[in-house]
């Protein structure tokens, strides 16, 4: 424990302290450009990462049918030996296509710990005890010239960066959480893969809301600049993701918006595929159902949802091509 | 219930409950920060008891020669029953200060930026508050302690009040007056907060304070309406976050760019300026026989500085930060009378350095880290130490004599 605890302090918490407070030095004294510029930094130093990710997801695309095929071999057999055979041809897939199946958690696995770096840092880097000012000493290297700049300046456009964001001035105190979500929804949403069948589209769905509107409601009790940070790298997120990922266009509340003429035509093909791969499977379905007195109510209800949803998709489609 | 249904909902629920477990952990860590935690106060004695403040910002004592705690003598405190509870004010940083049978402290907490400090008039003899007009409350932080003036004047350092952001602190003066008590006589608006204590030079009627923002100000303390009380300031080149010393004539202060400075209040400029290794925080001691002062880092540095010249004598290094003020005395041992110095260390222990060369000849072990400056009482050492144990040593082998937990007089761990 003692040893994670040192690898946490010097590996993570000290660069990110005396990075802060360099680009403090050097950007005017300033720590909101100070923020800005981390952001950037961290983002760009990610991209790597992000094409990894979005390679993956695209592979993971394209396996998606097979996977689909599998699970559907094997839906009805609940038996251990069943799920282990699933599990085994499941992976045997993934291993040909040379896909790691949570390769795509990578950035987001690294970016977890930057973000509660980012945030302790903050609160160390802006100390408002005598304690935190004490221990503030002992997080800055020898050379580093920010450490008799201390006490940071603390404002940026008005905003008393360590102060929570509830206790900014109004809107902004309620605007900030807002873009935060709003950033984060578009961020989850251009990095989600389309699930195959009705139970992940449940589950991406969850996670698609439930993940933005936590952090929106987190947020308004961050420190304000934790608070910038993560809008900000969202943003950046969401610009690199865009051109990393070919210029996809993003989907948001049924409509497209950015992409090329190309990706628009080619997300709006994908989408009818699989509106017509739902109706054929839905229909497929209804058919066994027929044949099985005992199919329960929750499958055909399912049935009446899926087909529901493909009409509707191919009726936007069509709107749109015209 | 569907069984994969179940076992979804459980794969949901604990997700759900590992999130909120990072969250609380994250937000425990980030109000440890944003919390003062206080723990700094040194004791001090009036001949009959210590006086010194706990980890929850309550003025406690103890008996003087018994060394048992005085729980009816605690402040702040509400009756349960005919019992005190003790309530704190959150945090209390600097030594109370006995003068004329009441004993003055200062303490505060914050949420946030909402700071609530009190500053105490506490009589000594039955534990109630000494000014008749009540108690008396600041919206703001109150690091320092409270400076009593021969004048009758209580000064106090502050930071913004009221909520405000401007401006950043503030010099403020009561009246020690028990009458008059609580009434500002008034206050002065500095450039940034003040953490440390005000050194008083009584024959020039001047009061030194300095500032977050690295500035010393000279404040005249003189009685009656002067609407221009700055005298003069000086702007040192890191903030000054520790104590102001003024002795025999000289101004004393480190500041956090690790710079030491002596500055001569009459030319009001530097006679010399040390260049540490580390932020200086802990406030100089000097040595009148040796001619010395000694100066210490937050880095663990300790500098023996010749007082006139500036220039180094030697240095050695500890473990650990040096926030408390370094105890100068004279260890007897078997007749042989030797000078030392008693340097608390940030992480544990308070360490015993021969004055002549800086080698460390002793410990007092404390099994704690020690942020408050030690204090010799009748050949005691009284240590404060940060789990909030006061425990006293012999001065002459540094053998652990006794120990009391000052959150309710109970028994050391």
């Amino acid at each position: 424990m003692e040893f994670l605890g040192l690898i946490w302090d010097q590996g993570i918490m000290r660069p990110m302290i005396n990075s802060l407070a360099l680009l403090y030095h050097y950007l005017f004294l300033n720590y909101g450009l100070s923020i800005i510029a981390f952001t950037v930094f961290v983002r760009l130093l990610m991209i790597p990462l992000t094409i990894r990710q979005t390679n993956q997801m695209k592979k993971l695309q394209t396996l998606q049918p097979r996977m689909k095929a599998i699970q559907d071999k094997y839906r009805d057999k609940k038996d251990a030996e069943s799920r282990r055979a699933q599990s085994s041809e499941s992976m045997a897939l993934y291993r040909e296509a040379g896909v790691n199946p949570i390769g795509c958690l990578g950035p987001m696995v690294i970016q977890m710990p930057i973000w509660i770096g980012f945030y302790r840092a903050i609160i160390r880097t802006m100390p408002t005890t005598p304690e935190g000012m004490a221990n503030l000493s002992a997080s800055f290297y020898a050379w580093n010239p920010a450490g008799a700049d201390v006490p940071f300046s603390r404002l940026f456009l008005g905003i008393d960066l360590a102060d929570t964001v509830s206790q900014v001035y109004l809107p902004l105190n309620f605007v900030l959480p807002v873009l935060v979500g709003a950033s984060m929804f578009i961020t989850t949403k251009m990095t989600s893969t389309v699930a195959m069948d009705e139970r992940q589209q449940s589950q991406q769905r969850i996670m698609m809301w439930m993940m933005p509107v936590m952090i929106g409601v987190f947020t308004y009790q961050f420190p304000a600049g934790l608070g910038i940070y993560i809008l900000l790298s969202n943003i950046v997120g969401v610009l690199i993701q865009y051109f990393v990922g070919g210029k996809q266009p993003i989907e948001l509340f049924g409509k497209l918006y950015l992409g090329t003429a190309e990706t628009r035509a080619q997300a709006i093909a994908a989408k009818e595929d699989l509106a017509i791969k739902q109706l054929a499977e839905s229909e497929s379905e209804e058919e066994e159902s027929t044949d099985d007195d005992s199919t329960s109510v929750h499958r055909q209800e399912r049935t009446r949802g899926n087909r529901r949803r493909a009409r509707n998709s191919r009726r936007r489609a069509r709107r749109r091509r015209h | 219930m569907n069984p994969a249904r179940g076992k979804r909902h459980l794969r949901r629920g604990a997700t759900l409950l590992l999130l909120a477990i990072v969250s609380a952990i994250s937000l425990t860590a980030c109000l440890n920060d944003l919390t003062p935690q206080g723990r700094w106060s040194s004791p001090v004695s009036d001949g009959n008891y210590i006086y010194v403040g706990n980890l929850d910002g309550v003025l406690v004592r103890l008996d003087a020669v018994s060394h048992a705690f005085d729980a009816n003598w605690i402040f702040p405190y509400e009756l349960d029953g005919v019992r005190k509870k003790p309530v704190g004010l959150g945090a209390i940083y600097g030594a109370p200060v006995v003068r004329d049978g009441t004993v003055y402290a200062a303490g505060y907490t914050c949420t946030g930026s909402n700071c609530a400090g009190e500053v105490l008039a506490v009589s000594a003899d039955n534990g109630e508050i000494a000014w008749n007009s009540g108690r008396a409350t600041l919206e703001t932080k109150l690091v320092g302690q409270v400076e009593p003036t021969d004048g009758g004047l209580l000064l106090v350092g502050t930071g913004p009040i009221d909520g405000k952001r401007e401006p950043p602190g503030y010099l403020i003066a009561y009246s020690s007056d028990p009458i008059a008590g609580r009434r500002t006589q008034w206050r002065v608006p500095l450039d940034g907060e003040v953490w440390g204590d005000v050194a008083v030079d009584e024959a020039s009627k001047t009061a030194y304070v300095g500032t977050g923002q690295g500035t010393l100000y000279a404040i005249d303390i003189s009685e009656g309406d002067n609407p221009e009380r700055i005298k003069w300031q000086f702007e040192a080149d890191g903030a000054i976050t520790g104590n102001v010393l003024f002795h025999d004539g000289a101004i004393y202060f480190g500041d956090l760019a690790s710079n030491f400075y002596r500055v001569n209040p009459r030319s009001q400029s530097i006679d010399w300026q040390f260049s540490a290794e580390a932020w200086v925080w802990a406030e100089g001691v000097p040595d009148v026989e040796k001619g010395t002062i000694y100066v210490t880092t937050l880095g663990g540095h300790v500098y023996a500085i010749n007082i006139s010249s500036g220039d180094v004598i030697w240095s050695t290094r500890i473990d650990g930060e040096i926030i408390g003020r370094p105890l100068l005395f004279d260890r007897v041992r078997n007749d042989f009378t030797q000078r030392v110095l008693a340097v608390p260390s940030g992480n544990e222990d308070v360490h015993v350095l021969n004055v002549d060369d800086g080698q460390v000849i002793g410990t007092f072990p404390t099994d704690s880290a020690v942020k408050s400056a030690p204090v010799l009482i009748d050949d005691f050492v009284y240590i404060h130490t940060l789990d909030g144990d006061l425990k006293w040593y012999s001065s002459s082998d540094q053998v652990l004599q006794g120990c009391v937990a000052l959150k309710d007089g109970g028994r050391c761990e």
